[in-house]
């Protein structure tokens, strides 16, 4: 990697990290004055994740099929993670019953 | 149940954090020993992305969503 490639790499991961910081914040602000939407909070998480990912973590350079192998284990994992939401929905009243 | 699963989100979280941090520290004190690869310390900002984004996930199910407003 020659010296400008190195410095485009740092220019899309200063990018990205803005990004990420800038829906953080929006994220907050918005809760603060809208109060809970839990459907949007977890698509800007979703989207701020998936940004992560591709960058940070590299996904977005890597082979087409790795990206799509890991589509099912995904799907997977999402359909798993509802097994916890009927009791995590009372996280969004902080208080236990 | 309510607060297991909360001690149990934010305190899993807390765990691989502090796990993460442990092993920065040691890559950032020993990496010019030349003992880690390049593959290592690729490893190892692979797990702390990963740790950084399941915490965007908690932030919103356990912080954000019970605001008032």
């Amino acid at each position: 990697m020659n010296s400008n490639e190195k410095s485009n790499g740092m220019v899309t991961t200063y990018i990205v990290y803005v990004t990420i910081l800038v829906i953080a914040v929006y994220q907050v602000c918005f809760a603060l004055m809208a109060g809970p939407q839990p459907v949007l909070m977890l698509m800007l998480a979703l989207l701020q994740a998936s940004v992560a990912v591709m960058y940070f973590m590299h996904l977005a350079q890597e082979r087409t099929i790795l990206f799509l192998a890991l589509i099912p284990y995904t799907v997977f994992v999402l359909f798993m993670m509802n097994m916890i939401w009927s009791d995590s929905f009372r996280l969004l009243h902080m208080r236990p019953h | 149940m309510f607060g297991a699963t909360f001690f149990t989100i934010t305190g899993l979280h807390m765990a691989h954090v502090i796990g993460g941090v442990i092993a920065l520290v040691v890559v950032a004190f020993t990496y010019r020993s030349g003992r880690y690869s390049a593959r290592h310390i690729e490893i190892w900002s692979l797990y702390w992305h990963f740790v950084d984004i399941v915490w965007m996930f908690v932030v919103p199910l356990v912080y954000l969503m019970n605001m008032k407003r």
